[in-house]
Formats: structure tokens, C-alpha cells, sequence
């Protein structure tokens, strides 16, 4: 009987011998197939076969190849959340494969496209999509912090298409990282558009407020910032050195900061009847900033709590006057009126009175009136032509 | 001869496309670097060019071997004859420049896309030589970008799939799917450059001129034990960032195809 079973272990052995060179030969056979179905971009074909290489050689060495080129084969046949489980997985089956860096930019991928498909969804199904496309947000962000250059590339651009609001804190990043020059300087042509300027709101429903506004100057691959109060400073007098940073540009360059900030707050007037701001979205929460455009006047509108800012422009043909340009506070205490002069005379601080009396307005309220002064005088005078 | 000067000019001295000055300066090394003439010689062999000098000797033979036939004798017959013998050689020189026309043909135009009905739509085929007025330049990167796309059925997005085969899979010094598929790229790698060229992007051009420079090398391995040579392309590959352009470049035009619904 042990003989028998040494015999029929040897005899298994020697099976096991002659059956490796050919599961070997099978996995990379069908591996070669599955990429030349890539290279050719048959993508159902490379995905039916990195699918059948998967299950059936969980253990070759061609197994994370197979797991990436599968997720990119789905990626390419539009199921981007079924690419980013596969990568995903792929990530954690395979620590060490050398394949990682790039799975990580294709789940970038993946999952900004996951999250335009989850957005149409979450619509109609609600929380459960919303849950789904907050961990494709949240990995597109803790990308752009990622240790691999390309990985960290990728997201930034991602991220800056679909929220340029947070430029001023993601731009930075580029010329720290150890991408390549190269990358980093397409990255910033896309953002830019070719333009020199670009001016971008971290969140529109609060408006051309300081803090709220990055103004970004490109010259070659450096980019300036400039502070709303820096651009619009600069703007009124070309000749200052309104950014912080020492930065002085050439007339040009400061007659397309001027435009573009204009364009921004375009961008943000509507047409209708001043009480359309009610019903504006953002409404429940407890900022907002709009604009309306009444006859050929025109409304800024700010909320900020339980205090709120009208600034009537009456006539944009009649420049930037006391009597064209009409400002109202509301708070708790009450409704006043703020002469043009008085508010542009406030201090950054916090104004009108000591903090909590009747009269006193908030400091954020300040920063959003003299921002808001500042464009509507470059705005008329620009009108004025 | 790996770090020569003249590397870079070798592919469009292969297919007659460079400026006669840097030509005459490439030929004039060659006269003398031998290991520069054997590249040329396996590189040529590697992409299937046609030698269009060798094409224009092989018509000068013939064109000599008609008279060496019958010239002669024609000649005394009759001048016309000899006018007609000129013509016929002419004829043969101008089947081989057709012969050599087509192959340039092939060489620019990307190879046929898969018969499985997935792939992107086949651009229109760009002739050369069009007739028509020269077309406007886009005059943002990014539309300069979908042109290149377009006319060249994605060439950046095809060789990122090479390079992101190369730059990570095991055994590609022995493979050869992995090098046929560099040369069938570094085939097209003209045309993109002339396209880059017309639609006025120098990024582009620097691009695809990198991209050359890597497919060419990797087009060259052939032994299976030559691991130093494929961790010193990968390096070229990673310290370039040629790969991170190529990401960031093909993301937009597969976010315009996702878009679409593309399958």
C-alpha cells in the first residue's frame, strides 16, 4: 500500500511535471492574445479574455497585467465603476506589481466617470448613488496628494475640470510635485485655455467676495496669485503694485484681469425681477450672493445669516455715484441705508458700530461690500467706456 | 553611436523626409561611422522602408540596361527609337516611384482598424498632397489636440498602450507583439509628426519627436537576456514623463468619447 502510494505520488508528479509547461504556456498565450486585442482596441475581445485569464489563473505571473488591462478594457467599454472595483482590487491582490502607479491613474479616470454617470442617477435613486460618487470624490482628492507624480498629475486635472473654483489650492501643487515639467506645464494649458489670466470662484453661490475669488496670472510656467482686493486695486490704478507678491504686469495683462473679473461676475446676474432672489438656489442655506439685472439697472444681493446687503445700481450709463448707487443693510435691528462714501470709507475689520449694537456689520459683510464696490466702479467705468 | 548626434535624423533619412542641409551633414557622418551606417541599415530593415535611393538605382539599372540591350541599334536606326527606350525607362523609374508612393501611402496612414466594429470611426484618409487650400489652424491647444486625434485615429492614445505595456509588463525584451506593434507606430510616427506640424503645435511635435526616440528603441530588442537595455528604456521612459503627457493628453479625448457613449 505505501508503495502503491509513493508510486501514485510520483506518477501525479510527473503529471503535474508535464501539465505545468503547458498551463504556462496557456496563461501567456492567452495573455499575448487579450494585449494584441488591446493594441488592436477590440476592447470586448481583450475584456472577454483578461475576464477568462483572471478566473482561471488567479495565481499567474501575468495576473496583475491581466487585472489592469481588464479594467482598462471595461473603462474603455464605458463601465467605469465596474473598472474601478477590478483596479481596486487589483491594488490590494497585488501590492508589489509594478503595474499600481498606472491602475491608480486609470481609477482617476474611472472615477471621474463614474461620477458623471452617479450624478445622473442620484437623482432618481438618491442617497445610495450619492454614497457611491462621494468615495470617487474622495479618491479623486486624496489623489491629488498621491506619492506617484503621474497619479497626482492626473487627479489635479481631473479635479480642476470639474471644480476650477479650487485652483488657488491645487495649482501650488504642481510645481512642488516631481511630475515632469512637461505634464505639469499641459495641465496648466488646459486649465488656462491659453489665456494668461483666469479668474475662478470656489463656490459661485457666494459671489465675488474676498476669499471666495482666485485671480491667477500665467506667464510662462509661473502663476501669480492675486487676492480680489490686489486685482481690483491694480485695476483702478494700473500703476501700484497691488499684488502682495511684488508682481507688476504690463497693461495688457491688467486690462484681461479687469475683463475676466467682469466676465465672473456676468456670469453670476441674471435677468428678472429683484424678488427672483428668492427663489434662487442656495437659498436655504445661509450664504448667498446673486445679481440681478432689472431694466437698465441692476441689483447685487448678499446674504450672509440673518444679514443682508442690496446694492442698487439704478442706472449702469450713470456711473459710479451717490446718486446711482444705493445701498441697503438689513439685519435684525432693522433696515438702513449706507451712503456710497460711508461704505467705501468702512474698515476691513467689521464696521457701523461695536460688534452686537444696532448698526454694527459683520466683517465678512464688510469684505463683501468693498469687493463689491470695488467691481461695480471698474464695471461702470468700463461701461462708460 | 547610442549617444550620436544624428540619432534623431535617422527615421526621416530613412523615408527621405529631412532638410537637404542636415541630410548632407547626416551623410557626411555616415561616410565615416560605420556603427551609425548599421543602425541605419537595421532600422531600415525594422520598418520595411523602402530605400528610395536604392529605388532610383534599381531604375537607373534598368533604364541602363535597355540601352545596353538595344540602344545601340536603335540609336542608329532611328532617334524616336531612342526617345521611346528614354521613355520606357522613364516609365520603369516612375512604376518604381509609384511602388514607392504607395508604400509611403501605407506608411502614412495608420493600419487598418480591427473588422470587430468597436473600434473608433476610421478617420477620412489625408492624401498628401490634397489640392486643396491649406486648412485653418485651430487656435486652441486643445482643438489642435482633436485634430491630431482625428487625422491620425488616435495615434497618442494607441502608443500609450504600448508604453504603458513596456514601461510595466515582465518578458518584453522577448516579445514580439511588443515590437512589431512599436514599428507599426513608429511607421505612423511621421505622418503624426507632418500633421503636428501643419496644425502649428510645437508641444505636439516635441511629443511625438520623444515618442520616436523611445519607439525606435524599443523596436530594436530582440534579445531576451538584454535586460539592462529594457530597464534603461524604461528609465528613459519614466525620466521623460512621456508617459504622464501622454495621460493627461488622452484624457480628454476619452472623456469626449465617454460623453458620446462610446462602446
Amino acid at each position: 500500500m505505501r508503495h502503491l502510494t509513493r508510486r501514485s505520488a510520483t506518477a501525479l508528479g510527473a503529471l503535474l511535471l508535464m501539465a505545468l509547461p503547458a498551463w504556462a504556456a496557456q496563461d501567456q498565450e492567452m495573455y499575448d492574445r487579450g494585449r494584441n486585442a488591446v493594441f488592436e482596441e477590440r476592447w470586448s475581445d481583450a475584456r472577454n479574455i483578461f475576464e477568462e485569464l483572471t478566473r482561471r489563473f488567479p495565481s499567474s505571473s501575468f495576473a496583475d497585467d491581466a487585472h489592469y488591462w481588464l479594467g482598462m478594457s471595461l473603462y474603455e467599454l464605458g463601465r467605469a465603476e465596474e473598472a474601478y472595483t477590478i483596479l481596486k482590487q487589483m491594488t490590494g491582490l497585488f501590492p508589489d506589481s509594478p503595474w499600481n502607479d498606472d491602475s491608480r491613474v486609470l481609477m482617476v479616470r474611472c472615477a471621474e466617470s463614474a461620477l458623471k454617470s452617479s450624478a445622473g442617477r442620484s437623482a432618481s435613486k438618491g442617497s445610495g448613488a450619492r454614497r457611491g460618487a462621494s468615495e470617487y470624490e474622495a479618491f479623486i482628492e486624496r489623489s491629488t496628494r498621491d506619492q506617484s507624480a503621474k497619479v497626482q498629475l492626473l487627479a489635479i486635472d481631473t479635479m480642476l475640470g470639474a471644480n476650477p473654483g479650487k485652483a488657488r489650492e491645487l495649482l501650488p501643487r504642481l510645481s512642488s510635485g516631481k511630475g515632469s515639467h512637461e505634464a505639469a506645464e499641459i495641465v496648466l494649458d488646459r486649465f488656462f485655455g491659453g489665456e494668461t489670466v483666469k479668474v475662478t470662484l470656489e463656490n459661485p453661490a457666494l459671489g465675488l467676495r474676498e476669499g471666495n475669488v482666485a485671480v491667477m496670472v500665467r506667464q510662462a510656467d509661473q502663476v501669480t496669485y492675486l487676492s480680489l482686493l490686489e486685482a481690483t486695486e491694480m485695476i483702478r490704478s494700473p500703476g501700484s503694485s497691488g499684488a502682495g507678491a511684488g508682481a507688476r504686469f504690463n497693461q495688457t495683462v491688467v486690462a484681461q484681469i479687469r475683463d475676466k473679473l467682469l466676465q465672473a461676475e456676468r456670469n453670476l446676474a441674471r435677468e428678472g425681477d429683484p424678488r427672483s432672489v428668492q427663489s434662487l438656489p442656495g437659498l436655504g442655506s445661509k450664504n448667498l450672493s446673486a445679481i440681478i439685472k432689472v431694466v437698465d439697472g441692476e441689483i447685487h444681493y448678499y446674504r450672509d445669516e440673518d444679514e443682508v446687503v442690496r446694492i442698487l445700481v439704478l442706472s449702469r450709463g450713470a456711473g459710479f455715484t451717490e446718486d446711482n448707487i444705493k445701498i441697503f443693510v438689513e439685519s435684525r435691528s432693522g433696515t438702513r441705508e449706507i451712503g456710497l462714501s460711508e461704505a467705501r470709507r468702512l474698515p476691513s475689520g467689521g464696521a457701523g458700530g461695536p460688534a452686537g449694537t444696532p448698526g454694527a456689520l459683520r466683517e465678512s459683510t464688510v469684505r463683501y461690500l468693498k469687493a463689491a464696490l470695488a467691481i461695480i466702479e471698474i464695471d461702470l467705468a468700463r461701461a462708460k467706456g | 553611436m547610442r549617444d550620436c548626434r544624428f540619432e534623431q535624423d535617422f527615421v526621416p533619412y530613412i523615408y527621405d523626409d529631412l532638410e537637404v542641409d542636415r541630410r548632407a551633414a547626416l551623410e557626411r557622418h555616415l561616410s565615416t561611422c560605420h556603427a551609425c551606417r548599421e543602425e541605419i541599415g537595421s532600422l531600415r530593415e525594422a520598418l520595411g522602408a523602402v530605400d528610395r535611393s536604392r529605388l532610383a538605382e534599381m531604375a537607373d539599372r534598368a533604364a541602363a540596361g535597355l540601352p545596353q540591350l538595344s540602344l545601340p541599334e536603335a540609336e542608329r536606326r532611328s532617334p524616336s527609337a531612342a526617345r521611346w527606350l528614354k521613355a520606357a525607362a522613364i516609365l520603369i523609374l516612375a512604376g518604381a516611384s509609384f511602388v514607392a508612393g504607395q508604400q509611403w501611402s501605407r506608411l502614412a496612414s495608420p493600419p487598418e482598424q480591427a473588422a470587430s466594429g468597436e473600434s473608433a470611426t476610421p478617420a477620412p484618409a489625408r492624401p498628401p498632397e490634397s489640392g486643396a487650400g491649406p486648412a485653418a489652424v485651430p487656435e486652441h491647444a486643445e482643438e489642435r489636440l482633436a485634430d491630431l486625434a482625428a487625422q491620425t485615429k488616435g495615434y497618442l492614445r494607441r502608443s500609450r498602450f504600448v508604453l504603458l505595456e513596456f514601461a510595466n509588463a515582465g518578458a518584453v525584451s522577448s516579445d514580439q507583439a511588443l515590437r512589431n506593434a512599436s514599428i507599426d507606430l513608429l511607421r505612423e510616427n511621421r505622418a503624426a509628426r507632418r500633421i503636428a506640424g501643419e496644425i502649428a503645435d510645437p508641444r505636439l511635435d516635441e511629443l511625438l519627436a520623444q515618442l520616436e526616440t523611445i519607439l525606435r528603441e524599443i523596436s530594436r530588442l530582440s534579445d531576451p537576456n538584454d535586460s539592462g537595455t529594457v530597464e534603461r528604456i524604461r528609465n528613459q521612459v519614466n525620466d521623460s514623463g512621456l508617459l504622464d503627457q501622454l495621460e493627461i493628453l488622452s484624457a480628454e479625448p476619452a472623456r469626449v468619447a465617454q460623453g458620446r457613449g462610446r462602446t
